[in-house]
């Protein structure tokens, strides 16, 4: 089987966890993800030169502060042809190592290598065995697509086995997975009064934004309070050990919602949660208050079945999580998925959303070049969708919200009233839009 | 074995030729790409030009065919045969592409026919263009898409006196920057009196680009220098091997090929150059007292080589001293060449940069920091990278060519030509003086 295979399926719900979104390539995916471990880890991509593409590269040293730290065994045809892409990975190997022996290596193996059947284990663990540094092959390509939570899931899963300290559990300490958590987002500052106020401590915060210290840091906390269960079935497993809890709360959006986190947090820890004293909550219910008032009824296009960003804080509820929050505000959402529309899809869907609780009606498109005529026939005030569709929003005259744009906790709740006002209001475009 | 971790460092730009195919592909309205190979190789194209080109959206140009193992083990032309039939239907391109991987090469020996199946049963011409990961580069890539197209043109009809056809135009993305640079080719050469019937590529479609059919003259920039006897032989024109017309000097040298080439009285080319310097001159001499004043600006540029040619022989015109160039186009990356152009180019460099070929981005970087102890205003032209990297050690980045991910052109400033050496000069001096 393999590696990712098993986590395509959650047998406890019976929901295809990640269904609702592209399959992508586990290189990809990996790649995606240890490009913002840049610096902390040596990542080998055991592939052509132009697998090392299969990434942007703006995220690889964001701000201009860390090296670039992956690299490509720049598997030439010579190699393929001659049965020496083993030897070109040692000699990548050692040249890596030689560089910067303090950084432990992953190495990403693509669908060249899979192909032509190299063997990435012996070579990994020659060279661990000469030098001393960690060398961590993984079977990965594109061969075999999988979704996208399921590479999320075994990059975590891999990162944590391999990395984790693992000792005595912290009970005063939680980790996060999966939420909104990165150092910058607004939610991160918010979460550590409120945990501060219940005497517990944020130990880690993964995956977004988190540096290879977080993950090396996960096994110390006692509970795990995890977006979407379903979504990471190894990776807690590998922290599953007496004394370590896991909590399973969906991402707190909206006034209701983040009370319901919070207050969650609270009862799980046995500590009380006293939210009304936080000024903002006050200003994200003054901000919804008013904001349900104008949003009532409104039609929003929600887009679902696009997005391939490996971004697991977008994925979590299939890609859902912002549902409860714009319900709250009082907009009349529906769903636009990106797939065929054939009967067994239908059923597949119907199957996914009804396990999720989510009962909203849907319209489908096959293509990302045909959403326009979508959103015109759903008379939209405004689309919530992945980046590349904003040239459909524009076609058809719908003002349009990034999808992930929407922001957790009491200041993602005001945040969201002030993004929606501006979009809905629409400014300049919405006054000059007979010349666009 | 060698520990020279060079090798497997990342270059700022290891495309292959799959980007280079697909970035002539955007540049074709109408045109798309079948990416006939595994799931990861989307990301190696439009993934790449989204945050280049703000104007048109490339996602909707790339159709991923659906290949995985399965189909891989089966034979995967009956799936292109279907897929793309289908999505002719949807579509109707003018003109389809189908690209494959390495992965593909190894394993599907029915593509070819596949694809001349498709050339009977497409009304569209359809072009194979086989993008094995290791090998080429962008350049190449483009340069094949050239040399693909140029072979639709009727070239039997009968070409038209004073008229000519630019081949090898890097058009990379929809902004005004390329607007201007080919609207000033086409004044100036209007001017002498040339009609300029088409340019491989210039955003124009299919229909558009088989007018260079009439041009009696193809004037070759250096992207395209390399299909020279093969162009002449495909089409009996007369060809002419010219530098970028960057610069003073440079449009000038451009000029006067071009009017050998085209036959014209050389008074009659002398006359327009020296109008044309009476007006840029006086203009340009106040930024050249900024470049050579008490505070000695440095300029080092990380460009492609025919850019780095023509952009450094105009700014050591300008009195810039320029200690360091990093030729970024990769295998295509050539010092020689570099060197050859300045002299032909009768750059007055005070002394010779520090050239370096392909360098990886690592590489590069440290070549830079070499440069910081000299206490003068550090300005560098260079792409997105730079800006990334650069930025934070005080670099002042003017971001030109490929990559440009924060430079967006909305306003119609060419760099090409005279009036394209007014607005680089001007950015030069922007960014030495830190204004915006």
């Amino acid at each position: 089987m393999d590696p990712g295979e098993e986590a395509r399926e959650d047998k406890s719900s019976e929901r295809s966890v990640g269904d609702i979104a592209q399959f992508g390539c586990s290189m990809t995916g990996f790649a995606f993800q240890l490009a913002e471990l840049s610096g902390d880890l040596s990542v080998v991509i055991f592939g052509e030169r132009d697998c090392a593409n299969a990434f942007p590269r703006n995220r690889l040293s964001p701000g201009g502060v860390n090296p670039w730290t992956v690299y490509t065994a720049g598997i030439r045809e010579a190699d393929v042809l001659g049965g020496t892409v083993e030897e070109r990975l040692d000699e990548c190997l050692r040249a890596v190592i030689a560089t910067a022996p303090h950084r432990p290596v992953v190495v990403l193996s693509t669908c060249l290598t899979e192909m032509v059947g190299a063997v990435v284990d012996p070579v990994c663990s020659a060279v661990e065995s000469d030098t001393g540094v960690r060398v961590i092959g993984l079977r990965t390509s594109g061969l075999k697509p999988l979704s996208q939570a399921a590479i999320v899931d075994w990059l975590a899963e891999t990162l944590v086995k391999e990395f984790g300290v693992f000792g005595p559990a912290d009970h005063a300490a939680l980790n996060l997975v999966g939420f909104q958590t990165a150092p910058h987002h607004p939610l991160r500052r918010e979460l550590e009064e409120v945990l501060e106020s219940m005497d517990l401590r944020l130990n880690a915060a993964i995956p977004l934004g988190a540096r290879l210290e977080h993950w090396q840091a996960m096994p110390g906390a006692g509970l795990t309070v995890v977006s979407e269960k379903a979504m990471y079935p190894r990776l807690l497993g590998a922290l599953e050990r007496p004394g370590h809890h896991v909590m399973e709360a969906p991402p707190p959006k909206g006034l209701v919602g983040t009370d319901a986190f919070y207050r969650a947090l609270a009862d799980r820890a046995g500590r009380k949660a006293d939210l009304e004293p936080l000024e903002s909550r006050h200003r994200a219910a003054r901000a919804l208050e008013g904001a349900r008032t104008r949003f009532r009824g409104r039609r929003l296009a929600y887009g679902l079945g696009s997005h391939h960003n490996f971004a697991a804080e977008q994925m979590s509820l299939e890609g859902l999580a912002d549902l409860p929050l714009l319900q709250e505000l009082g907009f009349d959402v529906e769903l636009v998925i990106q797939e065929r529309d054939e009967p067994e899809v239908h059923d597949r869907i119907r199957h996914n959303l009804s396990l999720l609780g989510v009962h909203i009606p849907y319209r489908l498109f096959y293509e990302p070049a045909v959403l326009a005529p979508v959103l015109e026939e759903g008379g939209f005030h405004v689309a919530y969708l992945t980046d590349f569709l904003s040239d459909q929003a524009d076609r058809a005259g719908v003002p349009m919200i990034r999808l992930g744009f929407f922001q957790s906790g009491y200041w993602g709740a005001w945040d969201a009233c002030v993004k929606l006002d501006r979009t809905l209001a629409g400014g300049f475009e919405r006054r000059y839009r007979r010349y666009l | 074995m060698t520990t020279d971790v060079t090798p497997f460092e990342l270059r700022d730009s290891d495309h292959t030729d799959l980007f280079g195919i697909f970035l002539a592909v955007h540049a074709v309205p109408g045109a798309v790409m079948f990416l006939h190979t595994t799931v990861g190789c989307k990301f190696k194209t439009q993934l790449h030009l989204v945050d280049h080109d703000w104007f048109r959206e490339s996602h909707n140009q790339r159709l991923w065919t659906g290949v995985d193992d399965i189909r891989l083990i089966q034979g995967s032309g009956e799936q292109l045969l279907r897929f793309a039939e289908t999505w002719y239907e949807r579509r109707h391109p003018t003109l389809a592409v189908v690209t494959t991987n390495a992965a593909v090469e190894l394993s599907s020996l029915d593509v070819d026919s596949a694809v001349a199946d498709l050339q009977d049963r497409l009304p569209c011409p359809v072009i194979l263009l086989k993008a094995p990961g290791y090998e080429g580069n962008l350049h190449r890539g483009y340069r094949r898409m050239v040399s693909a197209v140029a072979s639709l043109v009727d070239w039997s009809k009968e070409p038209e006196e004073g008229s000519v056809a630019l081949v090898g135009y890097l058009f990379d993305r929809f902004e005004m920057d390329h607007a201007a640079n080919l609207n000033e080719l086409k004044r100036l050469l209007a001017r002498l009196g040339i009609r300029l019937r088409g340019t491989l590529f210039s955003g124009e479609g299919l229909e558009q680009i088989r007018e260079i059919s009439r041009a009696k003259t193809l004037l070759l920039l250096p992207y395209a220098h390399g299909l020279e006897p093969e162009l002449r032989e495909l089409t009996g024109r007369r060809t002419a091997l010219l530098d970028l017309p960057v610069g003073l000097r440079g449009t000038s040298t451009f000029l006067r090929e071009v009017g050998a080439a085209v036959g014209l009285d050389r008074d009659r080319v002398e006359s327009l150059i020296d109008e044309e310097l009476g007006r840029a001159v006086p203009l340009l001499s106040h930024v050249s007292r900024v470049l050579t004043g008490r505070h000695q600006v440095v300029v080092s540029l990380f460009l492609d080589t025919p850019m780095a040619a023509s952009v450094g022989a105009f700014l050591a015109e300008m009195g810039a001293h320029i200690p360091l160039v990093a030729l970024t186009d990769g295998e295509e990356a050539d010092a020689e060449v570099f060197t050859a152009a300045l002299e032909r180019l009768e750059a007055p460099l005070a002394s010779p940069p520090r050239v370096l070929e392909g360098p990886s981005h690592e590489a590069s970087l440290r070549a830079f920091e070499d440069l910081r102890g000299w206490n003068e205003i550090h300005v560098v032209v260079g792409s997105s990278h730079q800006r990334q990297a650069l930025a934070p050690l005080g670099a002042r980045v003017v971001e030109l060519g490929y990559p440009s991910n924060a430079k967006h052109q909305v306003y119609p400033v060419p760099w090409m030509g005279y009036t394209g050496a007014v607005g680089l000069a001007q950015r030069v001096m922007d960014a030495a003086h830190a204004v915006f």
